[in-house]
């Protein structure tokens, strides 16, 4: 994978299909970034406006924890990057205006000495970082908010479709948003709606001493940042049709599909599921035409890649002896269960938990199924948080930790991440 | 128009929000606009704080109180930065042309036509026209210096974008609605016996505490002015 621009690769469920009858088929579309991003040793520009919450349930380990978080972030930043801090609870206060991260120690004495009160003006929290922001955008670099929170907002603008909308509203604008939630809280169907929104990443701190794992982890795909504004365009052959796309990615006014940024080294897949018309054996169909587009990290310039997507017919008995492609099942096995934590979540919300918790055993006996047939690493791993929410659900000790581990790990496996 | 601003020579204004309503009613009575559509077409109090932080203004007066008091200069800066803005100049080019300008410099630099040249030659095409070589009346930008960093339209966007949040945040209740004070009663008339109303013309309405005295002083009395201006103008945009 030591590729210089990005590419589309192509898996089709299994090499051939039947003949002579109309099927569905799962296409994986697998968007590979670069290994590295650019020229080695350079990395965009990061300017970085921190909303922290300081209300008053941040006290304690949580507030140590953040400033910890956010001292790193500083120590993490170059001269050349751009650093801005507000602290919320009730009110606003700008704790650094817009600055080159150059005097660090200054800044991270400025951080040491915030302290919890008060309530949540998350929006007006939100806003003011992003107004830090838009005091120095970076031209062709990262212009991001980090919004921390452990609370709901209840001070100001609260209406949870309207924030999100305001953050999709200003990603287009350039300037994208993350969300950080601590603890129990948050409102997650308010953070993660959000970052999506916000072309940012949502993270869920459950212990605070994650937090500057997340940091930076944050920070690193912000550095491995190679491209923005991701939509990709999928246009079926005349007689196929695009059935559902497992990522549930939301539309553009054009039909396009918005995906999350590219990074480098971290392949994207996504899943398309066809309806193909019956075929004759030996006969080939191009189904659909696969065209990314997305703008260049280093350049600022738009690119466009295209893959098709062919499908091979043969007789139904040649086919029964093909083996299903490993990384289909893979991605399949994943979204799938992503949307069954969807589905699980609304039980909760109905006060179903039973229904919930049958959901999410049947999740865990389809991914032991798939690591039967295929074993990886990344099923080990679902099959690990599968077994921890049965876990939660089962003994009901704290329904609000199996809500938010659900909508997170949700949002991660949407996004191959 | 430089005769216009010597009415303004010794007027103060307290507080940033002052002295980016008088900016911006001043370029409302000139006329003026942004023709790049890129930058706000008239300051306010963020940008005003901006450009300090920035040192393109320099700090108020005095302070009386927790109250900064602006003054002439202040206002002129200001002018003349929206001007050099209009003209698509990044503010660090802006800050060098004006740091060190006296009064004079900056008045003659607001009320004169100014002409911004990319290209050695054209600039020198352009002095061939006029028949001179003066200076003084040209800006030469080397080709990095015009081109921001980032593209003006997205950098700005997101600016006014977040600003218009505000605004509409000041129309909406600080707290949640069931906090909110009964909307019958309306925030002037707190003590009600105290106030007397004056109907201006058809809806508008002065209301006067009953103690209150108004100072002779005309600046004071213009300052008055501004502030209705102001509050008629933000409406107007709403």
């Amino acid at each position: 994978m030591d590729n210089k621009e990005t590419y589309l690769q192509i898996f089709m469920e299994k090499e051939r299909v039947a003949a002579n009858k109309e099927q569905t088929i799962d296409v994986l579309v697998r968007i590979v970034p670069p290994a590295e991003s650019a020229e080695s040793g350079e990395r965009p520009k990061l300017n970085i406006g921190i909303a922290l919450d300081r209300s008053g349930s941040m006290d304690g380990n949580k507030m140590r924890q953040a400033r910890e978080a956010a001292k790193y972030c500083v120590d993490e930043l170059l001269p050349t990057d751009a650093f801005s801090a507000v602290i919320f609870d009730g009110n606003v206060d700008v704790l650094f205006t817009n600055q080159p991260a150059t005097n660090k120690e200054m800044l991270k004495r400025g951080i040491d000495r915030i302290e919890a009160r008060g309530s949540t003006a998350l929006h007006q929290g939100w806003v003011q970082a992003g107004l830090q922001v838009s005091e120095r955008l970076s031209g062709g670099g990262i212009d991001r908010v980090l919004l921390i929170t452990d609370g709901q907002a209840n001070v100001g603008e609260t209406r949870t479709d309207r924030i999100v909308q305001q953050a999709k509203d200003l990603a287009e604008r350039g300037i994208s948003t993350s969300t950080i939630g601590i603890g129990q809280g948050f409102n997650e169907d308010l953070l993660v709606p959000m970052a999506e929104a916000g072309q940012g990443n949502a993270w869920f701190v459950e212990e605070p001493r994650d937090m500057v794992r997340i940091f930076e982890t944050e920070l690193k795909g912000l550095v491995a940042q190679v491209g923005n504004t991701v939509t990709l365009g999928v246009t079926p052959s005349p007689g196929v049709k695009v059935e559902d796309l497992l990522n549930d990615f939301e539309t553009d006014a054009s039909g396009r599909y918005i995906l999350p940024n590219l990074r480098a080294g971290s392949p994207l897949d996504v899943l398309v599921r066809l309806k193909i018309p019956a075929g004759e054996v030996g006969e080939t169909l191009l189904a659909a035409n696969f065209e990314l587009r997305y703008t260049d990290q280093a350049t600022q310039k738009p690119v466009t890649v295209t893959a098709m997507g062919e499908v091979a017919y043969d007789t139904a008995a040649a086919v029964a002896e093909l083996r299903t492609n490993d990384q289909v099942l893979t991605t399949v096995t994943l979204l799938t269960n992503a949307r069954a934590r969807k589905e699980a979540m609304e039980y909760m919300d109905e006060g179903e938990f039973d229904d919930a918790a049958s959901i999410l055993r049947m999740v865990a006996f389809a991914t032991d199924d798939a690591f039967d047939v295929t074993p990886s690493a990344e099923l080990e791993q679902e099959i690990e948080a599968v077994r921890d929410l049965n876990r939660l659900i089962a003994d009901r000790s704290n329904d609000m930790l199996t809500r938010k581990r659900m909508s997170y790990e949700r949002d991660l496996r949407r996004k191959s991440r | 128009m430089v005769q216009l601003l010597q009415t303004l020579k010794h007027m103060e204004y307290h507080g940033v929000r002052e002295l980016a309503r008088a900016a911006e009613h001043f370029l409302r009575s000139i006329g003026t606009t942004q023709e790049k559509g890129t930058v706000a077409d008239y300051p306010n109090e963020r940008t005003i704080r901006y450009y300090i932080t920035e040192g393109l203004l320099d700090q108020a007066i005095e302070k009386r109180g927790v109250t900064s008091i602006f003054g002439y200069e202040h206002l002129l800066t200001l002018l003349v930065i929206k001007k050099l803005q209009a003209l698509g100049l990044p503010i660090s080019v802006i800050k060098d042309l004006i740091a060190g300008k006296s009064e004079d410099e900056l008045e003659k630099l607001f009320g004169e036509e100014i002409h911004v040249f990319t290209d050695k030659k054209e600039l020198d095409v352009f002095r061939a026209s006029i028949g001179h070589t003066d200076d003084s009346d040209a800006v030469l930008l080397d080709s990095e210096g015009i081109t921001p960093a980032a593209p003006p339209s997205a950098g700005n966007e997101a600016k006014e974008y977040l600003e218009s949040l505000l605004m509409e945040r000041s129309d909406r209740p600080e707290r949640l609605p069931a906090r909110r004070p009964p909307p019958a009663a309306p925030r002037l008339s707190r003590g009600t016996s105290d106030w007397r109303r004056y109907e201006i013309i058809p809806g508008v309405e002065l209301h006067v505490s009953r103690g209150f005295r108004a100072p002779k002083d005309l600046n004071w009395r213009q300052r008055v002015l501004v502030l209705i201006d102001g509050i008629l103008d933000s409406r107007e945009r709403r």
